[in-house]
């Protein structure tokens, strides 16, 4: 009897000329939480796409508890009790929760209608180990993502499953959450079911896994006793180099104020936002996710409008309607979600960059393509975009490097003020690195940053000043020298009623 | 930046001019088909098809909606759509029958015709931008709406008076070159200019693939919305010329109806996606003589009108399909063909 629940030998997955999969291994304990780690288009993905059975790798072996297995469809790896939690939870927004643990296989009364009783019934006892505050009759949109994750869990649950992936669950979670969810899957592991945990966060790591595996470059690096590898040692088989430090050291020079807030407000969203950015100076906006700070810098990049306050750029007071107002008067912003907001994903590199400046392009009226080509060619090569070309589009690349082509598509804009919504949301480590790299120049080549970061390393990592907010208010602004994980948790937890004597 | 360990790659252009590539492109598969189908012309009546004006009467009987084609395609490429076309026309044709029959100058009457396709333009594209009401619903709203208001002021009567270079643009050949095709192939590379090339041209695609970055990267969505619509209604308004032309010179209040689906069929044919932001510009033009010397062959074959709908039917859903068979899919219904069998080795 094999020692492994589940084992795979020499697996090769290609799609075309792209090896995702290049001779893969990987062993899971029974009963173990096994941390998956390695950068943005290492395999991962494709990885669990090959368990699933969603693709059929092209060799190499599958064991399930010693026994070779074939799968053709995510059915057959569900029959066989594998289930896969997805990191943007993929069900059906306006059904019920009871409707979508047993979407699939309901349960039928004698007369072949829905036995909705029974259903609701087996779902609340599905739940309630989880979660208390699930009503398994609510449409599942009305749930938290936490929430809705812990009804995929109850759905894998349903269905007897022995193996659970999960990828990247904590990404969109609060401290709390992530608490919470971390006790259920210590739950699940002690009931002897073995989890796939797949995450960027070393904490989760620490926290949950005995075993990691790394992935790199579609090839598989190693397994180690998470008690046994060091961080650095980890971080250095992830992106294949040594990295001496996690946040690269600043050297620009702080000058005059260049954008000044005065007393923002929308209702409903925020109130009375105060604050300045200096030229080459990086402000930190930061605050638990919901604490409105996407929706400040929507606001001052012309999506949302305030209902009252001031924005002075240099001085002078603009009216931003538009995002065409901000860009004309030098304000840019890297929104929060690249894939829908930053990116044409289908559309060559080259014409996401020239996007907002293609007047910049016109030669006797029409565009001229190799202007655009050159420039944008420059621009990407300036932050090291990896592509095969610049006609490919953004869609083929990894987070980090689609990340770099929103920054080069701000960078052909002439801006004083760059607003950077998550730069580094779903980046690995690695990139993650020169994404503060480029922040770094940008701010020593003189533009005021301002950057939303719910990650507190990150925070005190990059920034010179914090700003802190709950709740739609600000609740703290911290140089950063005298800013410390403490004082900034304290002050994104504030109470409402702290923040009203406060102000 | 400063990072020596990492190299920056080459991203020069690589993929160089591929000839087996171009040669199975959708709009080389549209020629072939024009040309599959002249061969089964000349084949099948070999002297019709080369007896003088045949060839030039085929052309000439699908260039009434050519022009509304070419709108079209920038109206698809948004991934909006316009059902209202048809009625556009017949309102841009009464606007200029009746200001003729008011004894206007005739060059006025067709500007105010065209003019008139504009502001029902203006009319759908407000709707649709300002009000982000679907494109659809508008469109099939204000169908009525337009064809209502002719059908309240035609009634039954039939306008007659039309300026003259109607009908010579409509049937007449300049050097055996049917008027209107020129005028087409004309009017097709302007918007083939402007999609492929010009700043105009990029935002639609940009549009059509995401109207939300586009918002995000400093552009006028709003107004590059209502001004498709208004080329479209402009168009329908040109369309109008040559569609009367064509229907001898009188216009009464039901004429038209289901050109629009003639039209969008013709865009979707020519590798428009409805879904917005995939084309280009020849493909639909190409798709616009396959339709008309299709519907005249199979009229010459004595298919009678109501087998060719259901012929002409069958044939776009297989264009519809052509595209989307590529090797995966036909990997998986090998895989679902063999799967069937082998289900028993997983259940075990």
């Amino acid at each position: 009897m094999s020692n492994y629940i589940l084992e795979l030998k020499d697996v090769v997955k290609t799609f075309g000329g792209v090896t995702a999969l290049n001779n893969v291994q990987f062993q899971l304990k029974r009963g173990e939480v096994h941390a998956l780690m390695g950068e943005n288009g290492a395999g991962k993905s494709t990885f669990i796409k090959v368990i699933t059975g969603v693709h059929q790798p092209d060799s190499g072996i599958m064991l399930l508890e010693g026994e070779s297995i074939t799968l053709h469809s995510t059915s057959d790896s569900a029959k066989l009790g594998i289930a896969a939690i997805y990191q943007h939870v993929t069900a059906f927004p306006d059904l019920s929760v009871t409707e979508n643990i047993f979407m699939g296989q309901e349960i039928m009364t004698p007369f072949h209608t829905y036995n909705w009783t029974a259903m609701t019934k087996r779902a609340k006892a599905l739940i309630a180990p989880l979660s208390q505050d699930i009503d398994v009759t609510k449409p599942m949109n009305t749930l938290s993502v936490a929430q809705q994750q812990l009804v995929e869990i109850a759905k894998a649950l349903s269905r007897d499953a022995r193996i659970i992936i999960m990828d990247e669950p904590t990404a969109s979670l609060t401290k709390t959450e992530c608490e919470e969810l971390y006790q259920i899957v210590e739950r699940l592991r002690d009931d002897g079911v073995s989890i796939i945990f797949i995450t960027h966060k070393f904490e989760d790591m620490y926290r949950l896994a005995t075993r990691v595996t790394v992935f790199r470059d579609s090839q598989y690096i190693g397994t180690w006793d998470v008690d046994k590898i060091s961080n650095s040692k980890l971080i250095a088989e992830m992106v294949g180099r040594e990295l001496d430090q996690m946040y690269p050291h600043k050297t620009s020079k702080i000058g005059d104020v260049v954008l000044e807030v005065n007393k923002l407000s929308k209702e409903g969203y925020f109130k009375d936002i105060s604050f300045k950015v200096r030229k080459g100076e990086i402000l930190a906006l930061t605050g638990l996710v919901g604490a409105g700070r996407t929706e400040v810098c929507q606001t001052l990049f012309g999506i949302m409008t305030a209902d009252s306050g001031s924005i002075l750029l240099e001085g002078n007071e603009l009216t931003i309607k538009s995002p065409i107002d901000a860009l004309k008067n030098g304000i840019g912003l890297l929104p929060e979600d690249r894939q829908l907001q930053g990116l044409v994903c289908e559309l060559p590199i080259y014409q996401n960059v020239s996007a907002p400046v293609l007047k910049n392009f016109l030669k006797k009226g029409l565009l001229d393509q190799e202007a655009e080509i050159a420039n944008a060619i420059e621009l990407c090569s300036k932050i090291q975009v990896k592509a095969k070309d610049i006609v490919a589009p953004p869609s083929s690349l990894s987070g980090g490097n689609q990340q770099k082509v929103v920054f080069s598509k701000l960078l052909s804009c002439d801006l004083k003020v760059l607003i950077l919504d998550e730069p580094t949301k779903g980046i690995d480590v690695g990139a993650k690195y020169s994404i503060y790299e480029i922040m770094n120049e940008l701010a020593s080549n003189g533009y005021a940053i301002i950057v939303v970061s719910s990650e507190m390393p990150e925070v005190l990592g990059t920034a010179d000043r914090i700003v802190v907010m709950k709740s739609g208010r600000v609740t703290g602004e911290f140089a950063i020298a005298d800013a410390t994980q403490e004082k900034i948790l304290e002050a994104s937890l504030m109470k409402h009623s702290d923040t009203e004597q406060g102000a | 930046m400063s990072n020596p360990k990492l190299i920056s790659r080459d991203l020069t252009v690589k993929d160089t001019f591929k000839l087996s590539k171009f040669l199975i492109s959708w709009e080389m598969i549209l020629i072939y088909i024009l040309l599959i189908i002249n061969i089964a012309l000349i084949i099948s009546q070999p002297s019709l098809y080369f007896a003088n004006g045949t060839l030039s009467s085929i052309i000439q009987s699908g260039m009434d909606l050519s022009f509304m084609v070419l709108a079209m395609i920038f109206v698809l490429m948004i991934g909006a759509i316009d059902v209202s076309v048809a009625s556009i026309m017949i309102v841009c044709s009464m606007v200029t029958g009746l200001m003729m029959d008011a004894n206007f100058p005739s060059f006025l009457c067709v500007i105010c015709g065209i003019l008139a396709g504009g502001i029902c333009g203006i009319f759908n594209g407000l709707l649709i931008a300002k009000l982000k009401m679907p494109a659809v619903i508008v469109t099939i709203s204000t169908s009525m709406l337009f064809r209502g208001i002719v059908k309240i002021i035609l009634d039954v009567n039939v306008l007659k008076n039309f300026p003259k270079f109607y009908s010579t643009v409509a049937w007449e050949n300049l050097l055996g070159i049917p008027i209107s095709l020129i005028f087409f192939l004309i009017a097709a590379t302007i918007f083939g200019i402007i999609l492929h090339h010009s700043k105009f041209g990029r935002e639609l695609y940009m549009i059509g693939n995401n109207p939300t970055t586009t918002l995000y990267s400093g552009i006028n969505v709003d107004g590059i919305q209502i001004l498709v619509f208004t080329i479209m209604g402009l168009m329908a308004g040109i369309s109008s010329i040559f569609f009367v032309g064509r229907m001898g010179g009188g216009v009464s209040s039901t004429m038209g109806t289901g050109y629009e689906l003639n039209v969008i069929a013709i865009c979707v044919l020519g590798g428009i996606s409805t879904n917005g932001g995939k084309g280009r510009v020849y493909g639909p033009v190409i798709a616009t003589l396959i339709m008309a010397f299709l519907i005249y062959t199979l009229g010459l074959m004595g298919v009678d009108a109501n087998s060719r709908k259901i012929l002409i039917g069958l044939i776009l859903i297989l264009a519809i399909l052509i595209p989307h068979i590529n090797k995966e899919s036909i990997k998986q219904f090998k895989q679902n063909l063999s799967g069937k069998s082998k289900k028993a080795s997983v259940t075990k």
